[in-house]
């Protein structure tokens, strides 16, 4: 496992070239680690006939067989016993089944230098005191929610004045907190520390017609900051696209472009991906991206639509290094974006089906719907 | 949209309506019963210029195609026409539904008059997969003499509404007996304000939706459910010609599978996997080309999800390892999935069937499904058709049709398995008065 840990430990985060031996060397070592450690994932790859020989390049990845999500939702596979994990989470809280998932010592020490890194590359580290609105989960120990702790860890790149809420857990349940948040924020805006702004699009969405439904419009302090994640509709029902919400959020709290930051991450395969000031996910040297045909899983070039293969040797707890999820996605050329980052980066389009598996972004917009 | 007193009516008026809408319904039930010949009038004159009506101009920014759109013109010229409404009644309610009936009580001589009457205030709440769904209901409850609130389904495009300010332009006096209101079923309590005030709620949906109707509904009020169905063909050696098929591709091409009566897969008459591996080899081709000359609104992308969608199921299934026979078949636009098993599901629908295997002999084994069955396309040989249909029906099927006629409608046909116009009416009795009260 010594070549995780030199990955992610590389300075030049989007430089993919100069990590591609590493790479495979790390992802070759984390399928034998777990072929050993979890028999029922040695017998899925046996039973699909997989051959540990067979990586010899960095474009071998694609052999290595990927767990779709669908399928971890029922199944969890583990490589080291759960309760003696460090940070446990499970994927959607609210609905739908759950995906156990977690770090042990040395995957959690992985994350922290990964995130500390591309936080780092796109700014968002801060020692300044910032005033934060959390469009999301209010922490409480029932909820142990992905992105409920992801939210939690987002607020330790800047230290915290004040957090609100969005959903506040009042006698057993959550509720939607709006005249918190409202109050909230014509209070931050008065102050002259930054102001942080993160959660689901969704309840940014709404929070900004709040604000305009009240006829309110602030230039917040300077160097105020959104990140949404999670949660973009598929094709077929997308309320909003990123740019709208972007001119909103400009408008209404004078959010400047290189301060709209856009996240995505799952919970079986925890890599931070941040947009870049085009919007765009790169892929960081953390994790190599595989587009697979719909029909027959076959990799697929650039400018195809596809789905989604996410590979990164980071997790030793499970074997979730291969990954496969139920999103359908673009890989484009890093040159096509033009914000200097040179590594390639993907588009998400949909979801597969037309009734898609239930996740905890799709139960939060449920939620929306229940409390409008 | 809102639409109340044959006005459209926006959110905030929409609030007033329901905080008024006891005494609203109230003054109208006061007045004498509707004259139920007015709509049969305002329906033939509409059905009579349908091409030139506006909503039918709309139809395609609905996203529904030119074939439908001729295909919906034509039913509701033939169904929607006086005498074929007349006639429809008279198959439904009776012959004599508009004449009094004379009773006479055993012990006396005493006498009383039957007829048949309205329910009162129907309470519709419709689902969005088949178009002009409301509209459809509404007159149903408008020919039996009720009034009509209805919830629309989310998406709905405004079609109900054209249709009714069209209908209300021939018959204003209808005006008092529609109410529509677009809120969410998510609002519980506007939800609960209109199934209190209504005799009967009717539902469109899936079971989900019929049980909390149920819990929401006070024990006096009548629930008439039309719940989700299943609908497939049953297909066997002899009847699996070209021609057969051809109607049957027609179908769900048509249909996109999403209704009731849609075609969801195919069972076919054999225990032998290779025979069903054969019959998806020679429908693939059929299905393809009847897809290609019926291209649906969807695009392209759509079909990526839905080929995704199975693609993870079946790789999921060799992770599982389950060494199964189920194998997927593909053309461009359509796929058909084998599976050995004989169980009764959905399909992911938009030209994507399941064929499995089922022997005639075990069409009963369809009963556990009891109440999902809807339609059956029997596809097989004039010798053992009246058999496989007697067999069909055994099971619970409500209709047995060919391919093409699945999900069209035959005037007077029952509805899952009943007449929908009885369901919106009752019978009373009131005794003559008896003379010698006053003798």
């Amino acid at each position: 496992m010594k070549l995780r840990t030199k990955l992610f430990i590389t300075k030049d985060i989007y430089n993919l070239k100069s990590t591609n031996d590493i790479f495979l060397g790390a992802m070759k070592a984390n399928v034998e680690f777990h072929m050993k450690k979890c028999p029922d994932y040695k017998t899925i790859l046996d039973n699909l006939g997989f051959d540990i020989n067979s990586l010899q390049s960095i474009d071998d990845l694609d052999k290595i067989p990927p767990l779709p999500t669908s399928y971890l939702k029922n199944n969890s596979l583990l490589s080291k016993p759960f309760s003696r994990l460090l940070i446990k989470t499970t994927s959607s809280g609210t609905g739908g089944k759950k995906t156990l998932s977690g770090f042990d010592i040395s995957s959690g020490f992985c994350g922290l230098f990964m995130v500390r890194k591309v936080f780092r590359f796109h700014q968002l580290i801060s020692l300044r005191r910032t005033n934060y609105i959390i469009l999301g989960y209010q922490p409480d120990r029932s909820n142990q929610t992905a992105m409920a702790k992801a939210l939690k860890g987002f607020t330790l790149f800047a230290p915290a004045k004040k957090k609100e809420y969005a959903l506040v857990f009042v006698d057993g349940e959550y509720q939607i907190n709006k005249e918190g948040l409202i109050e909230a924020i014509l209070q931050y805006g008065k102050q002259r520390n930054p102001v942080r702004i993160i959660g689901f699009p969704a309840y940014f969405k709404m929070f900004l017609d709040e604000l305009n439904d009240r006829d309110i419009k602030m230039k917040l302090p300077q160097n105020s900051k959104v990140m949404v994640g999670g949660g973009w509709k598929a094709l077929f029902n997308e309320e909003i696209s990123k740019e709208e919400l972007f001119r909103m959020a400009n408008e209404t709290l004078g959010i400047e472009r290189q301060n709209f930051k856009d996240h995505f991450s799952t919970a079986e395969h925890p890599i931070n991906y941040v947009s870049c000031i085009n919007n765009h996910f790169h892929v960081p040297v953390f994790s190599r991206v595989i587009i697979r045909d719909v029909r027959t899983l076959e990799p697929l070039p650039q400018n195809c639509a596809g789905l989604l293969n996410l590979v990164t040797p980071l997790l030793s707890s499970m074997p979730y290094g291969s990954i496969m999820t139920d999103d359908i996605a673009i890989m484009k050329d890093g040159s096509e974006c033009g914000c200097g980052i040179r590594s390639p980066y993907f588009e998400l389009i949909g979801r597969v089906g037309l009734t898609s598996i239930k996740t905890c972004t799709q139960t939060a917009s449920e939620f929306l719907d229940n409390t409008k | 949209m809102n639409f109340v007193n044959g006005k459209i009516v926006n959110e905030s008026e929409c609030d007033s309506v329901l905080e008024r809408i006891e005494e609203m319904l109230i003054s109208t039930l006061k007045k004498p019963p509707l004259d139920v010949n007015q709509v049969i009038n305002a329906c033939d004159t509409m059905v009579k210029n349908v091409e030139s009506l506006e909503v039918m101009k709309k139809l395609p920014e609905l996203g529904i195609s030119k074939a439908l759109t001729d295909i919906y013109m034509k039913q509701i010229k033939q169904m929607l026409s006086a005498e074929a409404i007349r006639a429809r009644m008279r198959i439904e309610l009776g012959e004599n539904y508009d004449k009094a009936v004379t009773l006479r009580y055993v012990h006396s001589h005493a006498t009383a008059v039957q007829t048949l009457t309205p329910l009162g205030v129907l309470f519709h709440i419709t689902a969005g997969n088949v178009d002009g769904l409301p509209f459809v209901s509404i007159l149903e409850g408008l020919l039996t003499g009720n009034i009509n609130i209805v919830k629309l389904p989310k998406e709905e495009g405004g079609i109900t509404v054209l249709l009714l300010a069209e209908l209300l332009k021939l018959a204003p006096s209808l005006a008092e007996y529609v109410y529509v209101f677009d809120y969410s079923s998510k609002d519980v309590a506007a939800m609960q304000k209109l199934a209190k005030v209504a005799d009967a709620i009717v539902i469109w949906g899936g079971d989900e939706a019929i049980s909390a109707v149920r819990r929401m509904a006070l024990p006096n009020t009548r629930i008439i459910e039309w719940g989700h169905k299943i609908s497939f063909a049953y297909v066997t050696k002899e009847g699996a010609t070209v021609k057969s098929l051809e109607k049957l591709a027609y179908h769900i091409c048509l249909t996109n599978q999403l209704f009731c009566s849609s075609c969801q897969g195919v069972f076919f008459d054999s225990d032998d996997i290779e025979d069903i591996y054969e019959f998806c080899e020679k429908f693939l081709p059929i299905l393809e080309k009847a897809s290609q000359e019926n291209p649906h609104a969807l695009g392209e992308m759509a079909g990526l999800f839905i080929q995704a969608e199975l693609t993870i199921h079946d790789y999921q299934r060799r992770i599982e390892n389950q060494a199964s026979a189920t194998r997927i078949f593909r053309e461009q636009n359509v796929s058909i999935t084998a599976y050995a098993d004989s169980q009764l599901e959905p399909s992911p629908m938009y030209r994507n069937i399941w064929v499995k295997p089922l022997k005639n002999d075990d069409i009963i084994k369809l009963r556990p499904y009891k109440g999902y069955l809807q339609t059956a396309a029997l596809i097989c040989g004039k010798n053992e058709h009246e058999e496989l249909a007697q067999k069909l029906l055994r099971a619970g099927v409500v209709k047995v049709s060919d391919g093409r006629e699945m999900s069209n409608y035959a005037c007077g046909e029952a509805h899952d398995g009943v007449f929908t116009l009885r369901c919106y009416t009752k019978w009373v009795s009131v005794q003559d008065y008896d003379q010698s009260n006053t003798e």
